[in-house]
């Protein structure tokens, strides 16, 4: 549920950044309503900034460190 | 010397025993006593907890001893045999973090760890001298309680790590003695440090009973103390009988009470014992663990302390009673005489009734209470924490004086190499190099790290940019003179050296040797080691982690600002606040402080990784071909700077900023205002709330906070004072620098415009449409001025902001709108320089302002303000502008009436520091700050 939110969320984002009057319109409009306001902006502010990841992934790896894996893979007993 | 401290003591489960608390006051007291002579360092371990609250201990204790951080590597306890090849690999990750530092000494507070935790011990003795904290071997006198399997396994290699270190601190004279005639050691490498006891436990000055707090711990009258472990040998179960055989009258007189965590089936135990010794409930409480100040409150005010334990290492609990006036009785056995030092307060444990006895000696004889209480109090005294450090500092030095380990000098394959596809097979290749062969060989030397033998000159040619960068930053990248072809091979690999004569075998030979230290060598060594014994057990992502913990501990040659651009790089609108990033930082890229390499860095899907194209866009350069937005890898070398507002990324990236701040990075952010929290009603709520939990999280991250202006440090502080923080960060401020863009060609306003300027005084606004800016008040002041058949007009620049619908809808139909008022929603710097030049004055009527930007771009061009009487304009500003109070649109008109007749002069203020300066003192107030 959460991930449809979100994903709805960056389309609608997108479709806005592509319509200005629009955008304006729908920021009045939730502007009134205060707690939705709140929670969407909540929302979207987490969809677009994950979470912190704090465990090293083997396919994002820093260049130097992967240099250290591919020498050790390299030279590993065949 | 340096001497690094192993804290691993204080990050296991340990920190909630005995050796927690010892390893935390012990190593506190030590740093305190060695300062100005040897240099102490902390190493910590990432996979474990307890680095906050150690650092936190630090700063309120203000040492500032440098720390460092190995690891992660988790799932390496040794209790599950599936861990194996992880232990192993965290092991010589460990021994290599040990082996390329510039300690003298290593002390490791507690080696008997890692059954449970991930806690890790080096792989090989270190080369420096090793030095241990002893606490105890007493599960080698009761043995069978090891039984056979992995825990004894574990406890026997801990025991012999402890044999080989080359001194061992004991805790007591008993564990000393144990220690040499158990595991044979020499008595030299053996010194008795001692215990302390922490100044907080001292006798009560209050002579009240805590109604409240006897309640709470299930009190109702005097009572029988005991505090410690609940493991068989500490003898517990022995009180409730020998309790129980008081006579009627006095035990009904006093209540036991047995402190300390109690997991359930040990509470059952314990409960079982005391129906057994025909006891009722309430005779007995356990309250369970209780924290410090309950302690000592329980300490100094019971009637007796009893410590039955058979084996004891030290016995820090009758200490600590003794120290706040208990009167104490303990078990004579083991280190506790050598603690108490009064046979008259020992009983034998072994025979129900002595137990009893002693407990009746001191119940029914308050005299004798009062003299164990005195000589409990006078015994404390002799155990200071400053004697434990001083003791330790004595025998690290003696030890010291006759140590000699030299480092072996490995047997190293340092073939020569001419191709890019001999590098793989040779464990430390030699380049030969030459103007023909080097930008070929190049990607293999980064990829398998060597020696370089240079024949002949160097080439003139530019070097590519790529390999630029890697030497030497986006300085060099920017300034291709920057770095040459020596800097980048010198940067590259392990040594270098020019030659004439590659025949020259005998020259070379001494030079390899000279160089087989370089911890590029050793760290290469390391990783054939981990390929050959480890690697081909582990999975790949462990093996991913354990070449990243391994590569991260490489020296690295310049420390490294990692500065934040996250919501810049993705969306520059162009704000004040991004203006002073795009300004402070090009500076640093171009020209970074000495010694300093500056990395723009994103946070993107949960990491860091560094902003090549963010970086080269500002130097308007192109992006290095073949260099990676990778993430970002923290060796323990680098600062953080929050120099964007991250109001929105910070909380979701702060998880990961702990982690650096942990590892020992500083931590940096700029401040520009407050006003969301001084100005509430000008932003919506849920800006309000979501920059207080910006400025908390910062607050709280932060090394130092720096700000715009004297005005904003001063609300800052005065926000962190009413938060009450137990640590205030550094508070500093910096300027903003103020450059006006030379206009070669002036631009040309529309003729609407143009004719409104010429023919009547005319009054700019410059800044986005928002509540705090007075734009409400302004429009009606004109409103009034214009019915009053006053021909001023009045220009408006800025972007529509936020809470403003109705202001804009009255601009927007306004009768005078092209007339004499005029809407700027976005103008170019030619325009807004133009409508600067042509207006009569600006005009600021905000109601707060972190800097101000718009007043001094106005003086710079001699333009007379007019503004509103604000601390932050007088600090920044001075007497230049012309000062109107008041919020009324009438007071304003009337204002602006008389400024028109009078037109009051000001002398402008000297010049306004430009963006370099700025750039300066910033990077200079960062410098000045030490991290946590």
């Amino acid at each position: 549920m959460m991930r449809f939110t979100r994903t709805l969320l960056r389309h609608l984002m997108a479709v806005m950044s592509r319509h200005p009057r629009l955008k304006r319109g729908l920021v009045d409009l939730v502007y009134r309503l205060p707690w939705v306001d709140l929670r969407l902006r909540q929302l979207t502010s987490r969809s677009t900034h994950t979470s912190a990841l704090l465990d090293l992934d083997i396919e994002r790896m820093p260049e130097d460190s992967r240099r250290s894996l591919e020498r050790i893979q390299a030279r590993m007993p065949r | 010397m340096k001497i690094d401290i192993d804290m691993q003591g204080i990050q296991t489960d340990s920190r909630h025993r005995g050796i927690g608390r010892y390893t935390r006051a012990a190593t506190m007291e030590f740093l305190r006593v060695i300062q100005g002579r040897h240099d102490g360092r902390l190493i910590f371990n990432a996979a474990l907890n307890g680095i906050d609250e150690a650092v936190a201990d630090l700063v309120r204790a203000d040492l500032h001893p440098s720390r460092s951080v190995f690891g992660p590597l988790r799932g390496t306890a040794f209790d599950n045999p599936a861990n194996d090849a992880r232990r192993e690999a965290a092991e010589r990750v460990y021994s290599h973090a040990l082996d390329i530092g510039d300690a003298d000494v290593v002390w490791f507070t507690s080696l008997i760890e890692g059954y449970k935790d991930d806690a890790t011990v080096p792989h090989e003795l270190p080369r420096q001298l090793t030095v241990a904290t002893l606490y105890d071997i007493i599960p080698l006198r009761a043995g069978d309680d090891l039984g056979q399997g992995r825990a004894r396994d574990w406890y026997m290699r801990r025991i012999e790590m402890l044999r080989r270190c080359d001194l061992l601190l004991a805790i007591s004279s008993w564990v000393r003695d144990d220690a040499i005639e158990k595991l044979g050691l020499d008595g030299n490498r053996v010194v008795t440090i001692g215990a302390g006891v922490d100044s907080r436990f001292q006798p009560t000055t209050d002579g009240e009973p805590d109604v409240r707090f006897n309640q709470r711990m299930g009190i109702d009258r005097p009572f029988l103390l005991y505090t410690g472990g609940m493991d068989k040998r500490k003898n517990v179960e022995l009180l409730f009988p020998a309790f129980a055989a008081l006579p009627s009258p006095l035990r009904e007189r006093h209540q036991l009470v047995v402190v300390g965590g109690l997991d359930t089936p040990t509470r059952q135990r314990l409960e079982r014992a005391v129906r057994a010794a025909g006891l009722d409930a309430g005779q007995v409480v356990f309250p369970g663990h209780v924290p410090d100040e309950d302690l000592i409150r329980l300490y100094q005010t019971c009637a007796l302390f009893v410590f039955p334990s058979a084996q004891e290492g030290f016995g820090l609990p009758p200490l600590e009673a003794m120290a706040c006036g208990a009167p104490v009785i303990v078990n004579d056995a083991t280190s506790l005489p050598e603690v108490v030092n009064d046979p008259s307060a020992m009983f034998d444990a072994s025979v129900p009734s002595s137990i009893t006895g002693a407990m009746h000696g001191v119940l029914a004889d308050p005299a004798r209470a009062a003299a164990l209480r005195e000589a409990g109090i006078r015994r404390a005294g002799e155990f200071t924490w400053t004697r434990v450090a001083a003791r330790a500092m004595d025998a690290i030095e003696a030890a010291s004086a006759t140590f000699t380990r030299a480092r072996t000098a490995p047997a190293l394959d340092c073939s020569p190499v001419t191709d890019p596809g001999g590098a793989a097979r040779v464990q430390i290749p030699l380049y030969l190099m030459d103007g023909g062969n080097a930008a070929g060989l190049i990607p293999a030397l980064r990829q398998w790290p060597g020696f370089v033998e240079w024949q002949g000159p160097f080439p003139t040619t530019t070097v590519p940019a790529l390999e630029r960068y890697r030497a030497g930053g986006w300085r060099a990248v920017a300034s291709p003179d920057v770095a040459d072809w020596s800097l980048v091979l010198a940067h590259e690999s392990v040594a270098m050296r020019q030659t004439e004569d590659r025949q020259d075998h005998e020259a070379r030979s001494p030079w390899l040797q000279a160089n087989a230290s370089h911890p590029l060598v050793r760290q290469r060594i390391v990783e054939d080691d981990i390929a050959v014994q480890v690697a081909p057990r582990l999975a790949n992502a462990d093996l991913a982690r354990v070449a990243d913990a391994l590569d991260r501990l490489r020296p690295r040659t310049s420390m490294r600002w990692l500065v934040d651009v996250t919501h810049i790089a993705s969306n520059d609108l162009g704000t004040g606040i991004q203006r002073v990033v795009r300004s402070i930082l090009a500076r640093w890229l171009s020209t970074p402080p000495a010694g300093i390499r500056i990395e723009p860095i994103v946070f993107r899907g949960g990491r860091y990784h560094r902003a090549h194209g963010y970086a080269a866009g500002l130097l308007k350069v192109p992006v290095p071909a073949g260099l990676l937005e990778d993430t970002v890898a923290i060796t323990g070398n680098e600062t953080f700077v929050g120099l964007d507002w991250a109001m929105e990324s910070l909380p979701a990236s702060a998880e990961l900023l702990w982690t650096w701040q942990r590892a020992g990075v500083g931590m940096h952010f700029i401040i520009h205002d407050l006003l969301p929290i001084t100005l509430p009603d000008a932003f919506h709520p849920q800006t309000r709330e979501a920059f207080t939990a910006w400025l908390r999280l910062v607050t709280h991250l932060s090394d130092a906070m720096h700000c715009v202006s004297r005005n904003t440090a001063d609300e800052l502080a005065a926000w962190v004072r009413t938060e009450q923080w137990e640590r205030m960060p550094v508070i500093s401020t910096f300027p903003l620098g103020v450059e006006v863009p030379p206009m070669t060609q002036p631009a040309k306003l529309e003729p609407a415009v143009d004719d409104a300027l010429a023919a009547r005084p005319s009054f700019l606004m410059v800044g986005t449409i928002e509540p705090r800016k007075g734009h409400e008040q302004a429009l009606d002041a004109f409103e009034l001025l214009w019915e009053s058949n006053a021909d001023v007009a009045l220009l408006i620049v800025g972007k529509r902001g936020w809470m403003v619908g109705e202001l804009i809808q009255r601009l927007e139909r306004h009768a005078e709108r092209g007339r004499r008022l005029f809407w700027f929603e976005g103008c170019s710097d030619a325009v807004l320089d133009a409508l600067y030049r042509a207006s009569t004055a600006l005009l600021v009527p905000s109601l707060g302002e972190g800097f101000g930007l718009p007043v001094v771009e106005a003086a710079q061009r001699g333009k007379p303000v007019i503004a509103r009487s604000l601390k932050v304009f007088h600090e920044i500003a001075g007497d230049y502008p012309s000062y109107f109070e008041g919020t009324s649109p009438a007071v304003l008109a009337t204002y602006l009436v008389r400024w028109l007749a009078e037109r009051p002069t000001h002398t402008p203020r000297g010049e306004w520091p430009g963006w370099d300066e700025a750039a300066a003192v910033l990077a200079k107030r960062i410098r000045e700050v030490q991290p946590r």
